[in-house]
């Protein structure tokens, strides 16, 4: 009973807190309202058996990440109006996209009951053994890759950005590519 | 369980041998790409173009021997290597494009043959993947690549538009894939393809609609990637804002990744659809055809046009997945075979289409190519070839491509869809055969204009782009007439 009141509860915060998150016109209220999000889903992992990845959540994400988009959004350094136009544009049409999504979701959570305990969930997460196990036996791979990923990322962000630059006024041009 | 130290070195370097040699080659373009200087991007290309050349010969070497591979999250197979040299010659041929391309816009920075060598790495890890996990994260390292390098000339307002464009859906759809692969791990319990493969026909009665909403999620997911209609919004836009050597890249690499891809995951599991995945993908074949040959119908624009088109030919290549469980052996080989030719004419088009803009800036209009016939007698030869192979004229590889196709697809069963399909190509006929038109049986317009484009430009590189075009025109014409060890090839890729 307990855990299905915390998970109800946690549940509903990461989804208020996401609403607030593409909301915002302020980036720094936006990012803010990120970190709850973000900390609402480490509860939910703790809600789910997950104390590891929970942990892993709090640090990396709410901590790491985090700090670095407060850093990019305070460099950027632009105002509220000037987010404006774009985040409405957009908002509409992922609105509409996102709401087709949460209705199908609703009329197979309706039809459908309830989910049963699936082979997954056998409590095989709970251990950094475990996870570390799996990351360096069967997903040893697909860990590996996961950093050429990140490379990549950077390498797309500063050829985008920076890179190669001559002094050039259309900078607002980059900021769009980039944000 | 296996873990790292016990892996036998040797065996598993050898069996992803393509993998690392692309890598590798993406690594040491990057370190050229830091050199000081205007022309480090040369030394970054020939990195490049080494790191292709060894995937080449590495996963040519690998084909035969079809062996099992180190990690159970990366296939190895005959269907692996094939992938691999697809995905790779055609990042060559972008690649090939390029320098002269991008000198003649001063757009030549550093850092764009990196990631084109990284994208390769990623499309041929899409191709190889055995595992969902693999498959998320090597489709995302492809695509953080190609979004950056759609939007690479930053200062044109249409590149930065389309790569926008094309970040936000691909980010989404990536939402989509990420989803329906939890789905799928909820009610199957793992994300190894082969164990749910054998997990899904007998799934419970109580996970099975999960297991359903999942394989329909990641089929959305991946329909985004391989722009099927409806969900192929962002194609024309970032086909139109990216430079061409790009838009090569985009229509022929990153399509055929993510189709063999979806092949692996359609196979597996497709099975467990049944008649809900059938109509499913049905329709979205149909759809697909009949919505990008009546848009192509309709553009002005020839880079326009070929990014339509390219979204019927996607329409083409879902007509193996609605039946996939019934031959997936025979509907393999029609879709390798059709990956196959229509990579090479797409490429080969669209390189014509940038070698022609060499001369005349970007060439928007299809006004624009009258009278092309005579001032360049043999782009316009290889650009019509190309575009009448697209069409399925014979004696072209696009003909023998579509032929062996919709036999396959009538084999399996989905007669009317092949209907569709022929229908959709008499109509793609009308839009191929306006620029052959237009090159060949109209005088230029404009008399005043023409001046300066007639000349070829001076450039060293504008070598590697007369001989990506003469190798695409050679294998579409060569292999239109004598397809059979091109067949043989893929008959025994299949396997």
């Amino acid at each position: 009973m307990i855990e299905a009141i915390l998970f109800y509860f946690l549940a509903a915060c990461a989804v208020v807190s996401a609403v607030g998150t593409i909301t915002r016109i302020n980036p720094l209220m936006s990012a803010l309202w990120l970190v709850a999000a973000l900390l609402s889903l480490a509860g939910l992992y703790g809600a789910l058996a997950a104390p590891l990845v929970a942990a892993i959540q709090v640090i990396v994400a709410a901590g790491a990440v985090m700090v670095l988009i407060l850093f990019v959004v305070m460099m950027t350094d632009r105002g509220p109006e000037g987010m404006r136009p774009r985040a409405i544009r957009f908002s509409k049409m992922l609105g509409a996209l996102a709401a087709a999504y949460l209705a199908i979701v609703m009329i197979v959570a309706v039809a459908v009951p309830p989910f049963v305990a699936s082979p997954a969930s056998g409590g095989y997460y709970e251990s950094p053994v475990t996870l570390g196990g799996f990351v360096a036996g069967k997903y040893a791979a697909a860990f590996e890759l996961a950093g050429v990923m990140l490379l990549v990322a950077a390498l797309s962000v500063i050829t985008i950005a920076k890179w190669g630059e001559r002094t050039r006024s259309d900078d607002d041009d980059c900021e769009e590519a980039l944000s | 369980m296996e873990s790292l130290t016990y892996i036998d070195w040797p065996v598993t370097i050898r069996s992803i041998a393509p993998l690392l040699a692309l890598l590798g080659g993406a690594m040491l373009s990057l370190i050229f790409a830091a050199l000081p200087g205007n022309k480090s991007w040369r030394l970054e290309f020939w990195a490049s173009i080494a790191g292709f050349a060894a995937a080449i010969i590495s996963s040519w070497l690998l084909w035969p021997q079809s062996g099992k591979g180190a990690f159970a999250t990366i296939a190895t197979g005959r269907l692996s290597q094939a992938g691999i040299l697809i995905v790779t010659i055609s990042a060559m041929f972008a690649a090939f494009v390029s320098p002269s391309y991008m000198e003649a816009r001063r757009e030549a920075r550093p850092g764009y043959y990196g990631l084109i060598a990284f994208t390769a790495f990623g499309m041929a890890a899409v191709a190889s993947a055995a595992d969902l996990v693999t498959l998320l994260i090597s489709i995302e390292t492809m695509s953080l690549a190609v979004y950056a390098l759609a939007g690479f000339m930053r200062g044109r307002p249409a590149s930065v538009e389309g790569a926008l464009k094309y970040f936000i859906t691909g980010a989404f759809a990536a939402a989509f894939l990420c989803m329906g692969i939890a789905f799928i791990f909820g009610s199957a319990g793992t994300t190894d393809l082969r164990i749910i493969a054998e997990r899904a026909v007998s799934a419970a009665a109580d996970s099975r609609h999960i297991f359903l909403f999942g394989l329909a999620m990641v089929a959305v997911g991946l329909s985004f990637k391989v722009a099927a209609a409806p969900f192929h919004a962002w194609a024309p836009d970032a086909y139109d804002g990216a430079p061409t050597p790009v838009t090569l890249l985009m229509a022929t690499g990153v399509k055929a990744a993510a189709l063999i891809a979806f092949f692996r995951i359609a196979s597996a599991i497709g099975v467990a659809g049944g008649e809900l995945w059938h109509g499913l993908l049905w329709g979205l074949a149909a759809l697909t055809i009949m919505w990008g040959n009546l848009a192509a119908l309709r553009q002005q624009n020839i880079k326009r046009m070929l990014a339509w088109s390219s979204v019927a030919h996607a329409g083409y290549m879902l007509m193996v997945f609605p039946s996939v469980s019934a031959n997936p052996q025979g509907l393999v080989r029609a879709l390798l075979l059709y990956i196959v030719a229509y990579s090479l004419m797409t490429a080969g088009a669209f390189a014509a289409v940038g070698a022609f803009g060499l001369s005349s800036g970007e060439p928007a209009d299809i006004g624009r190519f009258s009278g092309l016939s005579r001032k360049r007698p043999a782009l316009a030869a290889a650009l019509s070839l190309f575009l009448i192979s697209l069409a399925g004229f014979p004696p072209t590889l696009g003909f023998f491509g579509k032929y062996y196709l919709f036999l396959a697809v009538v084999r399996a069963g989905d007669v009317g869809l092949a209907v569709v399909a022929v229908v959709g190509s008499v109509i793609s006929a009308c839009y191929y055969l306006r620029p052959v038109m237009a090159m060949y049986f109209k005088d230029a317009r404009v008399r005043a204009v023409p001046k300066a484009p007639t000349a070829v430009p001076a450039h060293a590189f504008y070598a590697a782009v007369v001989a990506a075009i003469v190798i695409a025109a050679l294998a579409v014409a060569i292999f239109g007439i004598m397809p059979q060890d091109l067949v043989a090839f893929v008959e025994a890729s299949a396997l």
